[in-house]
């Protein structure tokens, strides 16, 4: 083994050390030239409704490292880079309400959850820290929920958008048969989906609820195929949950279109039932790999490229979930940006006066006459089908103008639920 | 010990932030819990119920706050008596079983009540409460918003502290020696006369209104009440707690409860992977120590006057 003799005098070591500490701390002293502010992802990391959670908290990370590296926020002529910090708020309300109290001590600026069950313990915590939120679920809005805001996904406003477009490729269907499990997220979105079928004339002839905890589908499928239904809508299901009433659907013979906002795992469904019995079937997600995608989605920045970004940091984990908080933050930066500052006050007032672009285009504020206030930006919003085992972007509709058209038969389903404002206790 | 562990207590607020003071309030009730959890388990038996007649004092308080503008102190006799009430009807079946079967009839019953809690609107529904204010108190012109997490703390451990010192008490009393004897002797006690039925009775409809007390508090922690918080899953939770700190001592069930609970919240970096690291843990800690933390600090010698290492362990009384 041969020996190598290195001799340095002193002055070449020092240079030699002065010159390999500064190629070390450059990074660190370029990044330090930008102040931090942090934005927090309240979701379920944990549970049935990880798959929610975590692609949703990972998309707001890469929406970050992109912000950052293009120059991060402009606030008045000095620029903050984005920290995304995260709490498993497992989706229960008392969790969540955790997750809010650690953001505060973390001064997190922005908070996002995805809404319905984990907000019901937030609203007085996030009025008395001036807490700004968005929500994925508008039906969280109320008049006393002055911070949070609902300016990316306004489940479930767009259900009415897929029976129309339903109605109009199938004019002959004429049943619809529906079940959910039996919670805020099932409620909701059933009542919308009655209002649809209401509005586009399906007579619904199953409509049914299951308990959270229910693991054997097929008591409640038969069920529903004894109605003889033309249509099955199964949402919003969870995504484990749709699968197995997918996979039970096939399995008792069920032959016509399904229903479901995401459809997240429906590679798992094909792979279980086969491309044809999942083709035609309607949902409301879009994929970033959408060839029509970037002109879809022109209020964010680069959809495609973001998708790219997406699969290289986080391959093969991409879901629904993981462009609505980057959706949040993209609004929430045009707000920031316009305001020149994160005071939430300021910043509400600033967003009002100047709505920002929603996801997939124009949109206005909303929500006063069904939730007593305006905190929705509600704007188009894509409805997909399923074809060759993938979705694909099929229509864009305009959500308000649906519930203009529609909104006495919506109230009354709403009041149904015991949903409208007024009924909450 | 005691001491010490006071003295942390109180010093939480004046050294963590917000987040920390409302966690150590709902470690406080937690230990609240587990100890009144623990005079079920002291009669030889497990329950799924418990957590649910905790979730009967919480929706007492919300009922009593949101449709009858109720003080904070009427809530809690309430929750507290409403708890011992739905106890006290559910022992008349319950009761006629035991161990296992005693454990899957409290499985069936807080399920129903949990069914009874989501469809009726009454009770709020899926959505359950929210808003439930905090209390706010006006001892003539000295006001305490309990709204601040670190006075809500405060009252939270003084109430705690009172119920510990009865069932302490209650431990150290006649009844507490023939709770005891019924888990450990049950034959026995029947045949000098005990009516052990009666006695087990008399426990669960106890810990029930400590139960009670302890939702009460939770309700207005949170200032919310839904159905999800008192599932399977929470009793589960409760269950391991207690085995994990061990049940032969009054301090075994608290310690186990604010270790792991500590424990859980120190993983917090592992993110998804939390569920998996905690079990894992979970598993070592049976297998290394299958009699719980006690047995390991060795507090059975300091505490557990009367019960010896080798004392016998009926089937169903575990740790």
């Amino acid at each position: 083994m041969s020996r190598i003799n290195l001799h340095l005098t002193r002055r070449q070591a020092l240079v030699g050390a002065v010159a390999t500490t500064s190629a070390l701390a450059m990074p660190s002293v370029l990044r330090a030239a930008n102040k931090i502010v942090k934005v927090g992802a309240l979701a379920p990391l944990t549970g049935d409704l990880a798959l929610w959670g975590i692609p949703a908290k990972n998309g707001a990370e890469v929406w970050a490292n992109q912000v950052n590296k293009t120059g991060g926020i402009n606030v008045k002529g000095e620029r903050y880079d984005v920290q995304v910090v995260s709490f498993d708020g497992a989706y229960v309300a008392e969790k969540t309400l955790q997750g809010a109290r650690a953001f505060v001590d973390q001064d997190v600026k922005y908070t996002m959850v995805i809404g319905g069950d984990d907000w019901s313990a937030l609203q007085d915590f996030s009025n008395r820290n001036k807490m700004l939120t968005s929500t994925l679920y508008v039906s969280d809005l109320n008049p006393t929920s002055k911070y949070l805001l609902a300016p990316v996904e306004v489940h479930p406003f767009y259900f009415g958008l897929g029976v129309e477009y339903l109605r109009k490729v199938e004019p002959n269907l004429k049943t619809a048969a529906l079940c959910a499990q039996d919670d805020i997220t099932g409620r909701t979105s059933l009542a919308y989906w009655r209002a649809g079928f209401d509005a586009h004339g399906f007579e619904i002839v199953s409509d049914a609820y299951f308990d959270n905890s229910t693991t054997d589908f097929a008591p409640i499928v038969s069920s529903m195929l004894q109605a003889k239904p033309d249509t099955v809508c199964i949402d919003t299901t969870y995504p484990s949950v749709a699968l197995l009433l997918v996979e039970q659907l096939f399995t008792q013979g069920y032959k016509g279109r399904i229903l479901h906002a995401g459809l997240e795992l429906l590679p798992d469904m094909v792979a279980r039932t086969s491309k044809e019995f999942m083709e035609g079937s309607i949902a409301f997600f879009p994929r970033f790999d959408d060839p029509n995608i970037n002109a879809s989605a022109n209020g964010f920045s680069d959809a495609a490229g973001f998708y790219k970004q997406f699969e290289k940091q986080f391959p093969k984990q991409w879901n629904n979930t993981s462009w609505e908080f980057p959706g949040c933050l993209e609004v929430w930066k045009q707000g920031v940006e316009t305001a020149g500052t994160f005071e939430p006050d300021d910043l509400l007032a600033s967003l009002k006066a100047n709505p920002p672009k929603h996801i997939f285009g124009a949109a206005r504020w909303w929500g006063k006459e069904l939730f007593g206030i305006d905190n929705a930006l509600v704007g188009n919003w894509p409805i997909v089908a399923v074809k060759n085992g993938s979705v694909e972007i099929v229509e864009i509709g305009d959500q308000a103008a649906w519930f203009e058209a529609h909104k006495a038969i919506v109230e009354k389903r709403f009041r149904e639920e015991k949903l409208m404002p007024d009924q909450k206790r | 010990m005691t001491t010490t562990l006071a003295i942390a207590a109180c010093a939480v607020p004046f050294v963590a932030g917000d987040y920390y003071t409302s966690f150590a309030t709902e470690i406080a009730i937690t230990v609240l819990m587990l100890s009144s959890y623990r005079i079920v388990v002291l009669t030889g038996e497990w329950s799924f119920a418990h957590v649910v007649l905790q979730g009967a004092g919480a929706y007492t308080a919300a009922i009593m706050v949101k449709d009858h503008g109720a003080s904070f102190p009427i809530s809690l006799v309430a929750g507290s008596i409403v708890a011992a009430a739905i106890a006290a009807v559910l022992s008349m079946p319950l009761l006629k079983m035991r161990g296992f079967y005693f454990l899957m009839g409290t499985f069936a019953a807080a399920e129903a009540i949990r069914l009874l809690w989501r469809k009726f609107t009454y009770f709020g529904g899926t959505r359950g409460f929210s808003g439930i204010s905090a209390p706010y108190f006006d001892f003539g012109g000295v006001q305490i918003d309990f709204g601040r997490s670190a006075n809500y703390y405060f009252l939270t451990l003084a109430v705690v502290a009172a119920c510990l010192v009865l069932l302490w008490r209650l431990e150290r009393s006649r009844l507490g020696k023939v709770w005891k004897t019924i888990e450990q002797q049950d034959v026995l006690a029947q045949s000098v006369g005990i009516d052990t039925r009666r006695y087990r009775r008399i426990a669960f409809v106890i810990a029930a209104a400590f139960a009670g007390i302890a939702g009460v508090l939770l309700a207005y922690a949170f200032g919310s009440v839904t159905p999800n918080r008192f599932s399977l899953n929470f009793a589960l939770y409760l269950m391991i707690w207690a085995i994990v700190g061990g049940t032969r001592t009054f301090f075994g069930v608290i310690v186990g409860g604010i270790v792991l609970m500590a424990f859980d919240e120190s993983l917090r970096f592992a993110e998804q992977l939390r569920p998996g690291v905690y079990g894992v843990i979970l598993i070592l800690v049976m297998l290394f120590w299958p009699q719980g933390l006690e047995r390991l600090i060795g507090w059975t010698g300091l505490y557990g006057r009367g019960v010896s290492k080798a004392a016998p362990v009926s089937s169903e009384g575990g740790a």
